[in-house]
């Protein structure tokens, strides 16, 4: 227990650890910090709807629940309208409801040839869409009456053409829930999970062979079964690292995205923009989503140190050990990591580049458990090797 | 450089490498009939979409119903009535479909608008020499052109990663090996380390061309119908990048086949490696623990990836951005734009060149400082 004390102090480096955690900090800024803050985009909006929906209704909504969304819709309607008359310089340009508003804007915007931009009535406009932001929904009012009234009426589009398909999903998600935002942002935590575990992890047993200690090592008492300690403290070093990092994740996903409210809702919705699980029906939620990514980041992480314990233990000089480490990286992180991003988790898509080798199979779990196979007969090998290698 | 050349190291980066080429290259396979076909027509009726191109195109015949048959098709609705683009096409539009995208003002404005001015001159020769009417793939030619660039990136980075652990394996080998007290302490001394940094660039950088060049071989193999059509211009008008929310022609400052282009591609390459290296070598010359100076190095990577546009979203220092732009990481992230305008986020004609040239200036004077700062270090 004392050895496995002391490896852990060794791996813990603290020099290390600032560097591993800023290299985390800044890929996350690069990768992953914009997949759920999206300032300013309707996204936002939707998103806030589909929360107020789960609250109100449930995980799904039903035809009968819709006309609740869509007295929702009347009565910011009626607040643009009140907003108009109460404001009289709407009446001299002759706009006397949201919806005369909306229809010469729509005019505006589908028939550019005919729009005249010096027109003073539009420039007028212009400077009370300024105040209002009432039909445009610009960028910095993205919570203005307009913006929502739009956001909630294409909800209730989504909804109505949904009932039109072959198989029709009521289930409540967040758009923020889809191919370009949950799943890029839960593929770059694994990514990230893997690239914590590589920097940290890797050198433990080349930096006992550089500093000519493990001579010393294999002569004490406890010899050769030193191995076995180093390998305890890297998996519970892994574990923690996995541990600690999905802890953050999730804080992010509960406070940005609402994982918790959202919890039991289908991924397969009609508010979700082209997610077709290979699951049907409604049986694969947020929940179970998040808990096979969390499934996938600790069969990963741990496949993964098992592999650099035993890559580790056979590098010489640390370049050697990195000329290895990276594609181990490589492999487990971006391959593995990927997976949630080439093509949605389990959705059935032709170009996949794994399909190509795998055909139509539901390749996903296989890679994590992959990765653990080989991790587990390189570490086998590895203790087997050194107990019988002359050092 | 006999330490490195015999390093187990090298020879497994190397295979990794081209183990990764390989995978790579067979799963950009996506457009590879149709390509094909146009490759072999190609072979036949020429690259030239010209009177000549088109009576060769009617004489063919296919099988009916045979995806050859398809092909055809297609190649003919491809070419029927393809225009010389560039005798109408103005390159100011270009700046003027960013600056109303982007709502850009001011200097750079101004800089954007001078800049594609500039480039009516290519626009003018282009249109002279009618290589908007070569074939290149017909209409795959911007997948097949992209697909072939993130090769290339790819090679790029590699031999970035070789450059920088070559580097590092050098400068780190007497530390390493505990030979530094002793090496360090003959007549040669400290100067030792700048025929290091000499021979770990030479290493890094035959190590980069074997693989591009193997790598190249690797996907032409995969891909030989590009052979059939390696004298096409890349400004074809087959090939159309969307930017600022418009599609425009591939616009290089020179006039480049593909076989041109490739080899242009590697020269500004190498010129990415090679800066890579020096800054490998600067961080290598400050830290000397070999792993913590590649996590710094990656930090830095990072930190020159992200300056330009945290830079650009801070108004008053927002032409500082332009000119850190012309780092060799941001150089490498636009490497699909190199010898064209370079979109919005360069404002001044040949950016790659500049940005190359003025890197390899900038860290090789960092690598000067940092073998002063090692010529001056206890080392102890």
């Amino acid at each position: 227990m004392r050895l496995i004390l002391h490896e852990l102090k060794k791996i813990w480096n603290i020099k290390l650890l600032i560097g591993v955690v800023v290299l985390c900090a800044l890929v996350y800024y690069v990768l992953m910090g914009y997949k759920l803050v999206l300032g300013g985009s309707q996204v936002l909006l939707f998103h806030e709807y589909a929360l107020e929906m789960t609250q109100s209704f449930g995980p799904t909504l039903e035809p009968d629940e819709l006309e609740q969304v869509q007295l929702w819709a009347s009565d910011l309607r009626a607040e643009a309208d009140e907003i108009i008359r109460s404001d009289e310089r709407f009446a001299p340009l002759g706009f006397k409801s949201y919806q005369e508003l909306c229809d010469y804007v729509d005019k505006g915007l589908f028939e550019t040839e005919d729009i005249n931009f010096n027109d003073p009535a539009l420039k007028a406009l212009n400077t009370l869409n300024d105040s209002y932001s009432l039909v445009m929904g610009k960028a910095s009012e993205f919570n203005s009456v307009g913006s929502r009234i739009d956001a909630l009426e294409l909800i209730i589009t989504f909804y109505q053409e949904e009932q039109q398909e072959s198989e029709v999903h009521t289930g409540i998600t967040s758009p923020l829930i889809n191919r370009d935002h949950y799943f890029p942002y839960m593929a770059g935590a694994l990514v990230l999970i893997t690239l914590a575990i590589s920097g940290l992890l890797s050198l433990t047993l080349t930096r006992d062979r550089m500093s000519r200690v493990n001579m010393l090592q294999l002569s004490s008492k406890r010899g050769r079964r030193i191995y076995q300690s180093q390998l305890i403290a890297m998996l519970i070093s892994a574990l923690a690292i996995i541990t600690a990092m999905l802890a953050i994740f999730t804080a992010v996903l509960i406070t940005q995205m609402g994982l918790a409210v959202m919890w039991n809702n289908p991924v397969n919705s009609f508010m979700s923009w082209g997610i077709d699980s290979l699951i049907s029906g409604n049986s694969f939620t947020v929940g179970v989503y998040y808990l096979i990514i969390v499934c996938f980041a600790y069969v990963l992480g741990i496949g993964l140190t098992l592999a650099l314990f035993c890559l580790s233990g056979i590098s010489g000089n640390y370049v050697s050990l990195l000329a290895k480490a990276i594609p181990a990286f490589i492999v487990t992180g971006i391959l593995g990591g990927a997976m949630p991003v080439w093509d949605g988790l389990f959705y059935n898509y032709s170009y996949a580049p794994y399909r190509a080798f795998m055909g139509e199979a539901l390749f996903e779990p296989v890679i994590p458990l992959l990765i653990l196979a080989a991790g587990i007969a390189m570490a086998v090998w590895f203790l087997r090797s050194r107990r019988k290698a002359e050092v | 450089m006999k330490k490195l050349l015999c390093s187990p190291t090298l020879l497994g980066l190397i295979v990794a490498c081209l183990l990764t080429n390989t995978f790579f290259s067979t799963i950009v396979l996506g457009s590879a009939d149709y390509s094909s076909y146009v490759g072999n027509v190609a072979e036949t009726a020429g690259i030239r979409v010209n009177d000549e191109f088109q009576n060769q195109l009617a004489l063919l015949q296919e099988p009916k119903e045979s995806p050859e048959s398809y092909f055809l098709e297609y190649l003919r609705k491809d070419t029927n009535g393809l225009s010389n683009l560039y005798e109408t096409f103005e390159a100011s539009s270009i700046a003027k479909s960013e600056i109303a995208a982007y709502g850009i003002t001011g200097d750079v404005a101004r800089l954007l608008e001078e800049k594609c001015e500039a480039l009516q001159a290519s626009v003018d020769a282009k249109a002279k020499s009618g290589e908007a009417l070569d074939l290149y793939l017909a209409g795959f030619t911007t997948h097949e052109h992209n697909a072939l660039v993130f090769i290339w990136r790819m090679f790029a980075l590699e031999g970035a990663l070789i450059g920088v652990l070559m580097v590092l394996l050098l400068i780190g080998y007497e530390q390493n090996n505990r030979t530094a007290a002793l090496v360090f302490s003959l007549r040669k001394g400290r100067r030792l380390m700048s025929a290091k940094l000499l021979a770990a660039m030479a290493v890094g950088l035959a190590s980069f061309v074997l693989v591009w060049f193997a790598s190249m071989a690797i996907y032409l193999a995969l891909h030989p119908y590009l052979i059939h059509i390696w004298h096409s211009s890349v400004s074809s008008a087959f090939h159309i990048v969307f930017d600022s929310f418009v599609f425009r022609p591939f616009l290089t400052w020179d006039s480049f086949s593909l076989f041109e282009y490739a080899f242009a591609q590697l020269g500004i390459s190498i010129g990415i490696v090679l800066s890579v290296m020096l800054l490998g070598f600067f961080i290598g010359m400050l830290i000397k623990n070999n792993y913590l100076a590649f996590f710094i190095f990656l930090v830095t990577v990072m930190v020159l990836y992200i300056l330009p546009p945290t830079l650009a979203s801070i108004g008053q220092i927002e032409m500082s951005s332009y000119v850190i732009n012309h780092n060799p990481v941001r150089l490498w992230w636009m490497q699909e734009y190199w010898f064209t305008e370079g979109t919005r986020q360069y404002l001044w004609p040949r950016f790659e060149t500049i940005g190359v040239a003025s890197s390899l200036l900038v860290l090789s004077l960092l690598a000067l400082l940092g073998y002063r700062h090692f010529w001056r270090k206890d080392l102890a």
